[in-house]
Protein backbone atom coordinates (compact mmCIF):
# COMPACT_ATOMS: atom_id res chain seq x y z
CA UNK A 1 0.00 0.00 0.00
CA UNK A 2 1.45 3.54 -0.53
CA UNK A 3 1.07 5.47 2.37
CA UNK A 4 1.24 8.44 -0.11
CA UNK A 5 -1.81 8.59 -1.99
CA UNK A 6 -4.13 6.63 0.76
CA UNK A 7 -5.59 7.77 4.39
CA UNK A 8 -6.26 5.47 6.83
CA UNK A 9 -8.69 3.39 5.21
CA UNK A 10 -6.48 3.13 2.60
CA UNK A 11 -8.88 5.23 0.01
CA UNK A 12 -7.51 7.22 -2.50
CA UNK A 13 -7.42 10.52 -1.25
CA UNK A 14 -8.37 13.51 -4.04
CA UNK A 15 -8.84 17.34 -3.75
CA UNK A 16 -12.16 17.97 -1.97
CA UNK A 17 -14.69 17.94 -4.80
CA UNK A 18 -15.62 21.73 -4.95
CA UNK A 19 -17.82 23.06 -7.80
CA UNK A 20 -15.39 25.18 -9.79
CA UNK A 21 -15.83 28.50 -9.54
CA UNK A 22 -18.11 30.44 -11.97
CA UNK A 23 -16.56 33.02 -14.56
CA UNK A 24 -16.22 36.47 -12.51
CA UNK A 25 -18.99 38.74 -14.49
CA UNK A 26 -17.68 41.66 -15.96
CA UNK A 27 -20.57 43.50 -16.84
CA UNK A 28 -19.82 44.83 -20.38
CA UNK A 29 -18.93 48.70 -20.64
CA UNK A 30 -19.18 50.41 -23.94
CA UNK A 31 -16.46 52.89 -24.95
CA UNK A 32 -19.14 55.64 -25.62
CA UNK A 33 -20.12 55.24 -21.97
CA UNK A 34 -19.74 58.58 -21.32
CA UNK A 35 -22.15 59.66 -24.23
CA UNK A 36 -25.31 57.58 -23.09
CA UNK A 37 -28.06 58.22 -20.67
CA UNK A 38 -27.94 54.91 -19.22
CA UNK A 39 -25.46 55.74 -16.04
CA UNK A 40 -27.63 57.98 -15.17
CA UNK A 41 -28.38 58.53 -11.43
CA UNK A 42 -29.98 60.89 -8.33
CA UNK A 43 -26.70 62.29 -7.98
CA UNK A 44 -25.79 63.18 -11.71
CA UNK A 45 -29.25 64.78 -11.67
CA UNK A 46 -29.89 63.34 -15.30
CA UNK A 47 -26.81 65.24 -16.64
CA UNK A 48 -24.23 64.84 -19.15
CA UNK A 49 -21.97 64.87 -15.75
CA UNK A 50 -20.30 61.76 -17.30
CA UNK A 51 -19.68 63.72 -20.78
CA UNK A 52 -18.77 66.83 -18.30
CA UNK A 53 -16.06 64.40 -16.72
CA UNK A 54 -14.39 63.27 -19.97
CA UNK A 55 -14.35 67.22 -21.20
CA UNK A 56 -12.58 67.74 -17.40
CA UNK A 57 -9.58 65.10 -17.69
CA UNK A 58 -8.85 66.23 -21.90
CA UNK A 59 -8.76 69.86 -20.50
CA UNK A 60 -5.71 69.07 -19.05
CA UNK A 61 -4.54 67.77 -22.07
CA UNK A 62 -5.09 70.54 -23.81
CA UNK A 63 -3.21 73.55 -20.68
CA UNK A 64 -0.43 70.93 -21.67
CA UNK A 65 -0.75 71.53 -25.27
CA UNK A 66 -0.46 75.45 -24.81
CA UNK A 67 2.64 74.60 -22.37
CA UNK A 68 4.08 73.14 -25.56
CA UNK A 69 3.65 76.21 -27.72
CA UNK A 70 4.26 78.41 -24.65
CA UNK A 71 7.65 76.49 -24.09
CA UNK A 72 8.52 77.28 -28.15
CA UNK A 73 7.67 80.79 -27.08
CA UNK A 74 10.92 80.26 -24.41
CA UNK A 75 12.82 78.73 -26.30
CA UNK A 76 13.00 81.25 -29.08
CA UNK A 77 14.73 83.65 -26.50
CA UNK A 78 18.00 81.97 -26.87
CA UNK A 79 17.56 82.43 -30.70
CA UNK A 80 18.00 86.49 -31.19
CA UNK A 81 15.62 89.04 -31.07
CA UNK A 82 14.50 88.94 -34.66
CA UNK A 83 13.60 85.11 -33.87
CA UNK A 84 11.53 85.73 -30.99
CA UNK A 85 9.72 88.86 -32.27
CA UNK A 86 8.51 86.75 -35.06
CA UNK A 87 7.01 84.39 -33.18
CA UNK A 88 5.55 86.71 -30.66
CA UNK A 89 4.01 88.61 -34.03
CA UNK A 90 2.16 85.16 -34.46
CA UNK A 91 -0.17 85.43 -31.24
CA UNK A 92 -2.17 87.94 -33.34
CA UNK A 93 -2.82 85.38 -35.92
CA UNK A 94 -6.74 84.39 -35.65
CA UNK A 95 -5.81 80.56 -35.78
CA UNK A 96 -3.67 81.19 -32.59
CA UNK A 97 -5.95 83.68 -30.68
CA UNK A 98 -8.77 80.33 -31.01
CA UNK A 99 -5.52 77.87 -29.66
CA UNK A 100 -5.71 80.67 -26.67
CA UNK A 101 -9.45 80.86 -26.08
CA UNK A 102 -9.82 77.44 -26.32
CA UNK A 103 -6.68 76.76 -23.99
CA UNK A 104 -8.34 79.44 -21.71
CA UNK A 105 -11.34 78.09 -21.37
CA UNK A 106 -10.41 74.51 -20.52
CA UNK A 107 -7.38 75.90 -17.62
CA UNK A 108 -10.88 77.87 -16.00
CA UNK A 109 -12.78 74.71 -16.54
CA UNK A 110 -10.02 72.66 -14.93
CA UNK A 111 -9.30 75.30 -12.42
CA UNK A 112 -13.07 75.92 -11.33
CA UNK A 113 -13.94 72.28 -10.88
CA UNK A 114 -10.62 71.16 -9.24
CA UNK A 115 -11.67 74.38 -6.08
CA UNK A 116 -15.36 72.93 -6.39
CA UNK A 117 -14.25 69.47 -5.92
CA UNK A 118 -11.42 70.00 -3.20
CA UNK A 119 -14.66 72.61 -1.12
CA UNK A 120 -16.50 69.06 -1.33
CA UNK A 121 -13.53 66.43 -0.38
CA UNK A 122 -11.50 68.28 1.83
CA UNK A 123 -12.83 68.48 5.48
CA UNK A 124 -11.08 71.61 7.69
CA UNK A 125 -11.88 71.39 11.48
CA UNK A 126 -11.30 74.79 13.39
CA UNK A 127 -11.59 73.64 16.91
CA UNK A 128 -15.03 72.06 17.27
CA UNK A 129 -16.55 73.23 13.72
CA UNK A 130 -16.40 72.45 10.61
CA UNK A 131 -15.12 74.94 8.02
CA UNK A 132 -18.56 75.05 5.30
CA UNK A 133 -17.62 73.54 1.57
CA UNK A 134 -18.71 77.06 0.42
CA UNK A 135 -16.27 78.90 2.42
CA UNK A 136 -13.54 76.38 1.12
CA UNK A 137 -14.53 76.90 -2.46
CA UNK A 138 -14.47 80.51 -1.75
CA UNK A 139 -11.28 79.97 -0.35
CA UNK A 140 -9.54 78.34 -3.17
CA UNK A 141 -10.56 81.34 -5.51
CA UNK A 142 -9.48 83.94 -3.39
CA UNK A 143 -6.05 81.70 -3.62
CA UNK A 144 -5.76 81.28 -6.96
CA UNK A 145 -6.98 85.25 -7.28
CA UNK A 146 -4.17 86.71 -5.56
CA UNK A 147 -1.41 83.72 -7.27
CA UNK A 148 -2.63 85.13 -10.29
CA UNK A 149 -2.36 88.89 -9.79
CA UNK A 150 1.52 88.42 -8.28
CA UNK A 151 2.11 86.45 -11.43
CA UNK A 152 0.45 88.89 -13.93
CA UNK A 153 2.61 91.90 -11.88
CA UNK A 154 5.68 90.23 -12.68
CA UNK A 155 5.11 89.39 -15.90
CA UNK A 156 3.71 92.51 -17.49
CA UNK A 157 5.40 94.70 -14.74
CA UNK A 158 4.17 96.65 -12.22
CA UNK B 1 -1.98 73.22 -8.97
CA UNK B 2 0.34 74.64 -11.63
CA UNK B 3 -2.94 74.64 -13.72
CA UNK B 4 -3.86 77.22 -11.62
CA UNK B 5 -1.37 79.73 -12.80
CA UNK B 6 -1.16 78.97 -16.69
CA UNK B 7 -4.45 81.05 -16.39
CA UNK B 8 -2.57 84.18 -16.28
CA UNK B 9 -0.06 82.83 -18.99
CA UNK B 10 -2.49 82.10 -21.38
CA UNK B 11 -4.30 85.23 -20.74
CA UNK B 12 -1.70 87.73 -21.23
CA UNK B 13 -0.47 86.13 -24.57
CA UNK B 14 -3.95 86.37 -25.86
CA UNK B 15 -3.88 89.81 -24.59
CA UNK B 16 -1.28 90.47 -26.58
CA UNK B 17 -2.67 88.59 -29.31
CA UNK B 18 -6.23 90.94 -29.70
CA UNK B 19 -3.93 94.03 -29.26
CA UNK B 20 -5.82 94.83 -25.60
CA UNK B 21 -1.94 94.79 -24.41
CA UNK B 22 0.94 96.38 -26.39
CA UNK B 23 3.52 93.67 -28.33
CA UNK B 24 6.31 95.39 -25.81
CA UNK B 25 4.52 93.24 -22.15
CA UNK B 26 6.31 90.59 -24.20
CA UNK B 27 9.45 92.26 -25.91
CA UNK B 28 12.72 90.54 -25.85
CA UNK B 29 14.15 92.50 -23.39
CA UNK B 30 11.89 92.46 -20.78
CA UNK B 31 11.26 88.50 -21.42
CA UNK B 32 14.61 87.57 -21.56
CA UNK B 33 15.51 89.45 -18.19
CA UNK B 34 12.90 87.75 -16.66
CA UNK B 35 13.63 84.17 -17.88
CA UNK B 36 17.60 85.07 -16.74
CA UNK B 37 16.53 85.03 -12.71
CA UNK B 38 17.04 82.12 -11.24
CA UNK B 39 13.80 81.94 -9.62
CA UNK B 40 11.68 82.59 -12.54
CA UNK B 41 13.31 79.73 -14.40
CA UNK B 42 12.70 77.24 -11.42
CA UNK B 43 9.40 78.66 -11.60
CA UNK B 44 8.96 78.31 -14.88
CA UNK B 45 10.25 74.61 -14.54
CA UNK B 46 7.29 73.80 -12.28
CA UNK B 47 4.78 75.54 -14.60
CA UNK B 48 5.76 73.53 -17.52
CA UNK B 49 6.96 69.95 -15.84
CA UNK B 50 3.96 69.49 -13.35
CA UNK B 51 1.17 69.90 -15.71
CA UNK B 52 2.89 67.74 -17.94
CA UNK B 53 3.04 64.65 -15.77
CA UNK B 54 -0.48 65.56 -14.93
CA UNK B 55 -1.93 65.70 -18.36
CA UNK B 56 0.09 62.48 -18.84
CA UNK B 57 -1.65 61.00 -15.71
CA UNK B 58 -5.28 61.85 -16.90
CA UNK B 59 -4.69 61.11 -20.39
CA UNK B 60 -3.69 57.47 -19.38
CA UNK B 61 -6.82 57.29 -17.17
CA UNK B 62 -8.85 58.43 -19.70
CA UNK B 63 -7.84 55.83 -22.20
CA UNK B 64 -8.69 53.48 -19.97
CA UNK B 65 -12.16 54.83 -19.50
CA UNK B 66 -12.64 54.40 -23.25
CA UNK B 67 -12.02 50.64 -23.19
CA UNK B 68 -8.28 50.49 -24.25
CA UNK B 69 -7.20 47.96 -22.24
CA UNK B 70 -3.23 48.35 -22.54
CA UNK B 71 -2.27 50.06 -19.53
CA UNK B 72 1.12 49.33 -19.10
CA UNK B 73 2.12 50.24 -22.75
CA UNK B 74 -0.32 53.67 -22.32
CA UNK B 75 0.98 54.76 -18.93
CA UNK B 76 5.17 54.12 -20.84
CA UNK B 77 3.82 56.28 -23.16
CA UNK B 78 2.22 59.03 -21.56
CA UNK B 79 4.69 59.47 -18.85
CA UNK B 80 7.72 59.23 -20.54
CA UNK B 81 6.17 61.97 -23.15
CA UNK B 82 6.01 63.74 -19.81
CA UNK B 83 9.60 63.27 -19.03
CA UNK B 84 11.00 64.42 -22.33
CA UNK B 85 8.80 67.54 -22.09
CA UNK B 86 10.20 67.72 -18.62
CA UNK B 87 13.97 67.74 -19.80
CA UNK B 88 13.27 70.01 -23.35
CA UNK B 89 11.70 72.39 -20.45
CA UNK B 90 14.84 72.74 -18.42
CA UNK B 91 17.27 72.47 -21.41
CA UNK B 92 15.02 75.49 -22.60
CA UNK B 93 15.37 77.41 -19.11
CA UNK B 94 19.42 76.66 -18.70
CA UNK B 95 19.98 77.47 -22.51
CA UNK B 96 18.35 81.29 -22.37
CA UNK B 97 21.45 83.34 -20.39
Amino acid sequence: MDAQSGDALGRPVSAPSRPAAPPAFHRPVRPDWWLSGRYRSPSTQGTRAYLLFMLRELSSVVVALFLVFYLVQIARLSSGQGVYDAFVATLRSPVVVLFHLIALASAIYHAVTWWQLNGVVMVVRLGSSTVPPRQLVLGGYVLWAIASIAVCLILVGF
Amino acid sequence: MAALLVTVHISVNLLVGVGLLGTDTLSYSRLSGLVANPIVKLYLLALFALPFFHAAHRLRGTIRDLGLHADRVVGFLCYSTAIVGSVWALAVLLGVP
